[in-house]
């Protein structure tokens, strides 16, 4: 029973935990028809179940899990497991309906039924439903009151509210102009081209992976894996000195974690050149300015004459632009993440000059 | 759809349960169960008032009133018809009045109104030009008024005829009445008191769940503080203490009569529990006409916690002992917080345990040497002062004091440098009862290798220390042999007992300067010790040892008596010693964070051995801080090594460290309480260097020690009460502080009973207190302020048949001027300067006195000038009185002849004067007062 939970505490160090999860996230997407099937499934919800219980019985998992204030994020992840479950299993459905040359399964049943008694009658019941656990839950979970906050004691681990986790996880790898200036609004202003970047006109009033593969893809990427995965990651894992910990073990305010990340410009001066860092800053850091403008600025062009040729010419320019830039945003965070995991990176850029750091 | 209905059903039905669930949740709370049986109580309490109150009225007069009255009352009736149109007549009379005058005084209203509104008319017409008009109007409806008013008046009198006439009536009916009213009034009162004690239908609805929201009876009890805050970091709010919401008796103790009966039954019999328990201290705390009344200083001031909290846990309970603490943790679910922090409650507001509650009371009463009905807390700054922990960490308050250990900087004329390490190995070896701590050998040091490297730690500070020691005076060999025996015998005559003890493991012993028992082992040179005796100031001029004016005999003596003090065991105890490996080692890792192997080899190679030694003591003395209590060369402007205490009591928990002790709960007492028992637990399991490990010393403190230590540290806070608020000393009351911190520093106590403190070498004299250095009652009232000054610098013998001696202290002209104020300040006497001879004795009234001391037989006690009472033991003697004039005050004799024992309890005295009456009553008319004048008078004649 140890040898597993250290294995599971292994297992969750962020540096094995979210390759882990990027790899089971491409292969359940790959075998979206077998993972829905209802018996498998159930049987994954079981197994997700069990994990839980069990886990349940250990000291340090249970202080974790049980948390007034990590209790909702338990249930959001069996309800984004659900809902994921819910729409793969319709386009599974369909996918194999449309293989078969028949029409999806919401164009078959078009009787008429009413907005009441038949919708708002269940809106009515599920208020009611919604409304006896919201008070049990206030009843029996009391509202977690503190010390009284002092300036001169910050609280440790200091976390911002669960939905924000995400964003204080990048915090570890990008300065907080980016993670938490720059990232948030390309966010936001991704979310809002969608509509404008989708061209595809199949899929529309029916669920369907095969005729919507990036499309689906792209987003669950961003939102179970960049979003989800990283509010979990910082909720349960996350501890004092914003430590990793493993879910069973105790979280030690006294843990003390090798500090060894280094800048890339000492990475090619010092251990690749041997020489020492250049004075200039700017001499100093052109490597990974360099890089980063070849990334933002030469990687779109480059790929539209290449690889992606006939997407950038569907797409056409500033369509390609707008998402060749919001999508390599989201993938510089996997990418920090992986040189850092790999490299210790902590910098591309390190201008403390002036606080440009990337 | 029916499923549907169904299940809208049962979620309706689920929906009514969980918020009638929600509403008892918010209904039951603990206090109202509290409330609850409170109420049984006080009701039972009032029931037995009132059979007590029946008791005692009395039942006949009562019967009687109430027959009169109905007699009365039948004399309105039939067949007096007279009578009953009589009265019958008055009573319309007055009714009609008084309808009448209601009429009038409607009018009269009315009137005023329009007037008022008028007059507003008239002042703003003038203010524009025309208002002859509006004049007009308003002067007559201003007639209208006055006439109304008169009317008015004239209805007022004419009610007051027609009630006067009703009364003339039934003046004897009225009288009846109130008379009957008086006689039931206790238990009527009694009566309303346990009617509103029993739950009633109606109280049932206003405290049920939900419409108790309306007025219930059950409610939360609170006294609002503004002058007083709590402090929530942000901001600083009003105090607000809850506590009498389950605490409901705290404020109603037994009400006693002087023989101790009890007259009104309270909350502090023994078969009393919490939480209704009287205040044990009402006399000081809580009820309004004690010092600290509860609606001005609440609760949660001295106790802590939070005020505002209802429930048990949240108010910050603290348990006093273990079988507290399992008590509750089955009763309330209390759980301490441990090394996962893992409570419920907030931590940084617990309450004190009670026996350090008296930790609050410095906030408001700064500036006293002995803070008044606070034995805990002054005991605690006792011990903190005593044994010198300002040494090492500085501590507002304790800044100015002396350093707490005698000087190293010529300490090789005193001891041998072989002492000094075995003294340093361990200190109580030699002295158990020693207040010097020990450094070496501790739990994070105990195994072969540290006790190895401790020895060449001790090797290094000793030979720094004799390096630097400098010569600092020549001493006097005696020039007698002298004799131990002798010595002995002198030794506890003269007075060294008052400080030192000799039973070298009596912790009890007076204490305040070394245990001596075996102080021949410790000093290396008898010229030394024989020079101290004689004069202590020579080797160490801050030194609190003061002189006794020994002769040179004398000093010879108990020179050869302490020099004879053997510790065996001591001195056959190996001395410690290390080895240059050990000093090398010691180097290394002093010099590693600074310099490379190579260069510190090299470093090493250019010293000799000596070097060596003194460059490791050197470091060493800086790591362990021995400068914090001693005067050590080299140091002279070192900081002290200890963390700060000024707001220690207000250090986040967090802050302190319980390294990897696991199995106390983790809360501030059971940190300090581990850290003063045993210091360097913390280290426990704990991988460090030598020089990172905690260095604080043992002191080897009690647990009772440590707790009173605790009280004193839970004092120094940060909060803060404003100073009007504080106790502010009166000037007297400065004065008086001033000498009390002269009269502890030179331990007066040690052999006077003076200001609360009983002379402690009076232990010594039990069998003949007559022996015992005089008691100082009224000591300001008594001599004669120039005298005491005088006395004070340069003492003069008083008893001669007196053994023990009035030390000289070598005080300066100010510090004896303090210590003549301070006696003078606590008799609350005026210190005025008054000629020489301002009293002088009336010749005739002298030789009355004169007759009257023979007659009184005075003499056979009292010395007076050379004549001493024939056959009296010394003990028995009494002081001479021909000093009387110039040593005592003319005022204070005749009130000290009246009741000696009033004014000095436990004198032998004998009071010739009791309650005014006179044993002499042929001498000045027997006049008690005279007569003492007259003996005043002679006493202040006799010339010596």
């Amino acid at each position: 029973m140890e040898s597993v939970r250290h294995l599971i505490d292994w297992l969750a160090s962020p540096i094995r935990f979210l390759p882990l999860v990027c790899v089971i996230f491409f292969l359940a997407l790959r075998g979206y028809r077998t993972i829905t099937r209802p018996r498998v499934a159930l049987a994954i919800l079981l197994g997700a179940i069990i994990f839980y219980v069990l886990s349940l019985l250990d000291h340090n998992f249970r202080h974790i899990v049980a948390k007034p204030d990590n209790v909702p994020i338990t249930i959001m992840l069996f309800l984004s497991g659900f809902c994921t479950y819910l729409a793969l299993r319709q386009a599974a459905i369909n996918d194999e309906r449309m293989e078969r040359g028949l029409a999806p399964l919401e164009k078959e049943g078009s009787e008429t039924i009413f907005v009441w008694p038949d919708l708002v009658y269940i809106e009515f019941l599920a208020a009611v439903l919604v409304g006896i656990l919201l008070t049990i839950w206030s009843i029996e979970l009391k509202a977690p009151l503190e010390q009284p906050a002092s300036p001169f004691r910050a609280p440790n681990p200091s976390k911002a509210p669960w939905y924000f986790l995400g964003l204080q996880e990048m915090l570890v790898y990008f300065d907080p102009w980016l993670a938490g200036v720059v990232f948030p609004t390309l966010i936001i202003t991704g979310l809002m081209s969608i509509p404008y970047m989708d061209m595809n006109p199949r899929g529309t009033g029916y669920y369907s992976f095969k005729q919507r593969r990036m499309a689906i893809t792209l987003y669950l990427f961003g939102f179970l894996f960049l979003w989800v995965t990283l509010i979990t990651l910082g909720t349960f894992f996350r501890g004092p000195n914003w430590n990793f910990f493993g879910p069973y073990e105790y979280w030690d305010v006294h843990k003390v974690q090798p500090l060894v990340n280094i800048n890339l410009s000492e990475i090619i001066y010092i251990k690749i050149l041997g020489t020492g860092l250049p004075s200039n800053w700017f001499l100093r850091e052109i490597w990974g300015l360099l890089f980063i403008a070849f990334y933002v600025f030469g990687l779109p062009p480059l790929l539209a004459k290449t690889a992606l040729k006939n997407f950038a010419a569907k797409m056409g320019f500033i369509r390609y632009n707008v998402f060749m830039l919001h999508f390599l945003m989201m993938m510089l965070l996997p990418i920090k993440m992986i040189c850092r995991w790999l490299f210790n990176l902590k910098y591309f850029v390190a201008v403390t000059e002036f606080f440009f750091n990337i | 759809m029916d499923t549907v209905n169904a299940v809208f059903f049962f979620s309706s039905v689920a929906m009514v349960a969980v918020i009638a669930w929600m509403a008892w949740q918010d209904y039951d709370r603990d206090w109202k169960q509290y409330q609850r049986q409170f109420m049984k109580k006080e009701r039972q309490i009032a029931k037995w008032d009132m059979e007590q109150a029946k008791v005692k009225v009395d039942q006949e007069k009562i019967a009687q009133l109430e027959k009169d009255l109905a007699a009365e009352e039948e004399s309105f009736k039939f067949p007096n018809v007279g009578k009953w149109m009589e009265l019958h007549g008055a009573e319309e009379g007055a009714a009609n009045a008084e309808a009448q005058l209601e009429k009038k005084k409607t009018r009269m209203a009315e009137i005023k109104s329009h007037l008022d509104a008028m007059k507003y008319q008239v002042e703003e017409a003038r203010r524009h030009g025309a208002a002859q008009a509006v004049e007009k109007d308003y002067v007559k409806l201003a007639q209208d008024y006055l006439g109304a008013k008169e009317e008015f008046m004239q209805s007022e009198a004419g009610l007051k005829k027609a009630e006067a006439a009703v009364a003339a009536l039934t003046e004897r009916r009225d009288q009846l009445e109130k008379a009957l009213d008086h006689a039931r009034l206790e238990s009527k009162l009694l009566g309303a008191k346990i009617e509103k004690l029993t739950i009633t239908p109606t109280k049932l609805v206003l405290n049920a769940p939900i419409l108790d929201f309306i007025s219930p009876t059950f409610k939360i009890r609170q006294v609002v503080l503004p002058d007083l805050h709590d402090d929530y970091n942000f901001l600083e709010v009003g105090k607000v203490d809850r506590c009498q919401t389950c605490h409901l008796g705290i404020e109603k103790p037994s009400v006693k009569d002087a023989d101790g009966n009890i007259l009104k039954i309270g909350y502090d019999g023994a078969n009393i529990r919490e939480p209704f328990r009287t205040h044990p201290q009402p006399a000081l705390y809580v009820l309004s006409s004690s010092k600290h009344p509860l609606d001005k200083f609440g609760c949660s001031t001295c106790h802590r916690g939070v005020g505002h909290a209802v429930s048990f846990l949240d108010a910050g309970h603290i348990p006093q002992d273990v079988e507290q603490l399992a008590a509750w943790s089955k009763k309330y679910h209390y759980k301490p917080l441990d090394h996962e922090h893992l409570s419920d409650f907030l931590w940084d507001d617990m309450m004190h345990p009670n026996d350090m509650v008296e930790a609050s009371c410095l906030k408001c009463h700064q500036g006293m040497v002995e803070i008044p009905e606070a034995p805990r807390l002054n005991a605690g700054r006792r011990l903190f002062e005593d044994y010198g922990c300002y040494g090492c960490h500085k501590t507002a308050g304790f800044t100015d004091l002396r350093k707490p250990g005698p000087p190293l900087t010529h300490v090789e004329e005193k001891v041998s440098k072989d002492w000094v390490k075995k003294w340093l190995k361990n200190p109580k070896h030699f002295r158990p009862t020693t207040r010097m701590p020990r450094f070496f050998d501790l739990s994070n040091t105990s195994t072969p290798e540290d006790m190895k490297r401790s020895d060449a730690e001790i090797e290094a500070i000793a030979a720094y220390i004799f390096e630097r020691a400098r010569p600092q005076t020549t001493f006097d060999a005696p020039p007698f042999p002298g004799d131990a025996h002798r010595g002995k015998e002198l030794f506890e005559r003269v007075g060294c007992l008052g400080c030192h003890s000799m039973t070298a493991t009596d912790h009890t012993a007076t204490n305040f300067g070394p245990d001596l028992s075996a102080i021949g082992s410790k000093i290396k040179d008898r010229a030394w010790l024989y020079t101290w005796v004689k004069d202590p100031k020579r080797y160490f001029p801050n030194t609190k040892m003061p002189s006794l004016r020994l002769t040179d005999e004398e000093a010879s003596d108990i020179t050869a008596y302490l020099m004879s003090l053997k510790n065996d065991e001591f001195d056959r105890a190996p001395v410690p010693a290390g080895s240059d490996d050990e000093v090398d080692a010691i180097l290394r890792e002093a010099w590693s964070a600074k310099m490379t192997q190579a260069a510190i080899s090299e470093k090493l190679q250019g010293m000799t051995s000596k070097e060596k030694w003194l460059a490791a003591g050197e470091k060493m003395i800086g790591h362990y801080g021995c400068f914090g209590c001693h005067d050590v060369g080299g140091f002279e402007k070192a900081n002290p090594i200890g963390t700060e205490l000024t707001e220690e009591g207000s250090k986040d928990l967090d802050k302190l460290d319980f390294g990897g002790i696991h199995g106390i709960p983790h809360e501030r007492i059971s940190w300090f309480t581990q850290k003063l028992t045993d210091p360097r637990s913390f280290d426990e399991g704990k991988v460090k260097d030598r020089f990172d490990k905690l260095r604080m010393p043992n002191f080897d403190f009690t647990p009772d020690q440590a707790r009173l230590l605790i009280t004193h540290i839970q004092s120094l806070t940060k909060e803060k009460v404003r100073l009007d608020h504080q106790r502010q000393l009166s000037a007297r009351e400065q004065v008086i502080e001033k000498g009390r911190r002269m009269v502890r520093d030179h331990n007066c106590y040690g052999c006077h009973t003076v200001d609360g403190h009983t002379g402690g070498i009076r232990a010594y004299y039990q069998e003949d207190p007559g022996l015992a250095p005089p008691l100082l009652f009224g000591e300001g009232k008594k001599v004669q302020s120039y005298w005491l000054y005088e006395f004070l610098k340069s003492p003069a013998m008083i008893r001669p048949w007196l053994n023990v001696r009035m030390p000289t202290f070598g005080f300066t002209d100010e510090e004896a001027t303090a210590l003549v104020n301070y006696f003078q300040a606590l008799d609350d006497v005026q210190t005025v300067y008054r000629p020489k001879d301002f009293h002088k004795p009336d010749p005739q009234m002298a030789a009355v006195g004169r007759q009257m001391f023979m007659q009184l037989q005075c003499a056979k006690c009292h010395v007076v000038g050379s004549t001493a009472p024939p056959g009296r033991a010394a003990g028995d003697l009494a002081p001479d009185l021909s000093m009387a004039k110039t040593r005592l005050n003319p005022e204070w004799i005749p009130e000290w002849l009246e009741d000696p024992t009033k004014l000095m309890p436990g004198t032998r005295m004998p009071s010739f004067f009791a309650d005014g009456t006179s044993p002499l009553p042929a001498v000045l008319d027997g006049k008690s007062d005279a007569q003492r004048r007259a003996l005043r008078d002679y006493l202040l004649s006799i010339q010596n």
